[in-house]
């Protein structure tokens, strides 16, 4: 069985090669090279063919390696880690995390899939990047406090993604809870990527955290149905971006907060948050399940609940939905 | 994997003061500790806990069952750990985690509770059978709030 992996750097690298050159470097037939590309191109990847010369893939594709994040690591975000998984395909980076809990392992392993084949988004959605395109991984961590304990994770998960990528010259907002924005030239918010959290445990604790983040990193996927903002990616900002470098700036800050946050809550990145917040003072409509109403978006408490002004009520959101009202309604 | 990566995770380890790193990538996995023990043991896999929503054929007598009346279920409620939202299944039109009347086990997930888009998925924490349902998908529920009843 050749190495997926090893065609894709070998056709990455900008040189053009022929299919004789590919069969003989990975020691497979020329057939069995035609096949990989055709699944390669089933993947999204473009594939420059050229009479007498060979194929390439252009742009060049900057697969993960494993040894390359954790080189680009911190000491202290090393000692952090306890393993790390670079997997070509999964069906679901979560789902793998969960499973490794269940089997006795999974506390500060972080898994990366080049491709996912059922990613999954809050509530079922679907959310799928380009291979090369984008990050996809998962984090887990167990925390010795109850869930209730744990309100606020999925803000200061934003807070510390943003610092993260700040780091990498690309400055981002946030959305209540923890969405990813990109605010564009023209004052226009696009969407970044999703962070899907999902946890399981003692309601007295411990409990198991397995924290899914989907990013955009050099393209956006295109997303079904026009509801909802646009997507965007952090190309935009900074078209030299190396997603080793960004995963690993996500992997040394998010463990950096992950072992604060057991001991200290929300409260540490609460004014950040709301330094981060894209729709501060904004109109918005709120959904909360079947009904919602008006209101005027102001910032977080300490639980990460947010506060909206309706009228002459202020009211704190623990669930619900907030969306950008158009200036039309 | 090459080598050279060995000996670059090598010196990884050297230069850090961790005991040991593991690499996985696809089927190849490298891992280099400094104790001659190794890492940590194996640890038997814990008990299934998070079951896959029960394939088990829901009771031929749910049918029978007085699910429209439910007067004052007797059994274990199951409580909220957190505020939230109440979700009945994995996600919008998949199959309910549980339905009244269905066999439950100790482990299973019978429900989730999302705050703040943590998905918190509520485990059966006693072997029975679900008498009732006491709050609609996709509602609020409050710290402590009752939500499913396990006979």
């Amino acid at each position: 069985m050749m190495n997926f992996r090893d065609l894709v750097r070998l056709l990455g690298d900008g040189e053009y090669r022929s299919g004789e050159e590919l069969g003989e470097r990975l020691g497979v037939s020329r057939t069995a090279i035609w096949k990989q590309l055709k699944k390669l191109e089933g993947l999204g990847v473009t594939l420059e063919a050229v009479r007498g010369r060979g194929y390439r893939v252009s742009p060049p594709i900057e697969l993960l390696d494993g040894s390359e994040i954790v080189g680009k690591l911190p000491h202290a975000a090393r000692r952090r880690l306890a393993r790390l998984f670079v997997e070509m395909q999964l069906d679901s980076t979560n789902s793998f995390l969960l499973n490794r809990f269940s089997q006795g392992a999974g506390h500060a392993e972080v898994c990366f899939a080049e491709q996912q084949t059922s990613g999954r988004g809050r509530r079922g959605r679907r959310w799928e990047t380009p291979l090369g395109g984008g990050l996809t991984f998962s984090l887990g961590w167990r925390f010795d406090s109850p869930a209730a304990h744990l309100q606020g994770l999925s803000l200061s998960v934003g807070v510390v993604i943003a610092q993260a990528l700040a780091s990498q010259g690309v400055d981002i907002e946030l959305k209540w809870p923890n969405d990813l924005l990109l605010r564009r030239g023209d004052g226009e918010l696009a969407k970044l990527g999703g962070v899907l959290i999902e946890l399981q445990g003692d309601a007295e604790g411990p409990c198991e955290v397995v924290i899914g983040i989907g990013l955009n990193v050099l393209c956006a996927p295109k997303l079904e149905g026009g509801k909802g903002l646009p997507s965007g990616c952090l190309g935009e900002v900074n078209r030299g971006l190396s997603r080793n470098a960004v995963a690993a700036v996500l992997i040394e800050h998010l463990t950096a907060m992950l072992e604060r946050f057991g001991s200290e809550g929300f409260e540490p990145w609460r004014s950040r948050w709301n330094q981060l917040h894209a729709l501060s003072g904004c109109a918005v409509n709120v959904t909360l399940g079947e009904g919602g109403y008006l209101a005027t978006a102001l910032d977080v408490d300490s639980n990460g609940n947010l506060r909206v002004r309706e009228g002459d009520t202020i009211r704190t959101l623990a669930g619900g939905e907030i969306t950008l009202r158009p200036l039309s309604d | 994997m090459d080598i050279r990566k060995v000996k670059k995770l090598i010196e990884l380890l050297e230069e850090s003061n961790i005991s040991e790193i593991e690499i996985q990538e696809g089927e190849e996995s490298v891992r280099i500790s400094r104790n001659f023990t190794g890492g940590q043991p194996m640890q038997m896999p814990s008990a299934t806990y998070y079951a896959q929503p029960s394939a088990a054929p829901i009771p031929a007598a749910v049918a029978e069952a007085p699910a429209a009346a439910p007067a004052a279920p007797t059994g274990h409620q199951v409580t909220s750990p957190m505020v939230g939202t109440f979700y009945r299944a994995p996600a919008p039109g998949a199959k309910a985690f549980v339905e009244v009347g269905q066999s439950v086990k100790r482990g299973d997930t019978i429900c989730i509770v999302e705050a703040m888009k943590m998905m918190n998925q509520i485990e059966a924490d006693k072997d029975g059978v679900i008498e009732a349902i006491l709050v609609e998908d996709g509602e609020p529920v409050e710290y402590d709030q009752p939500m499913i009843v396990i006979g």
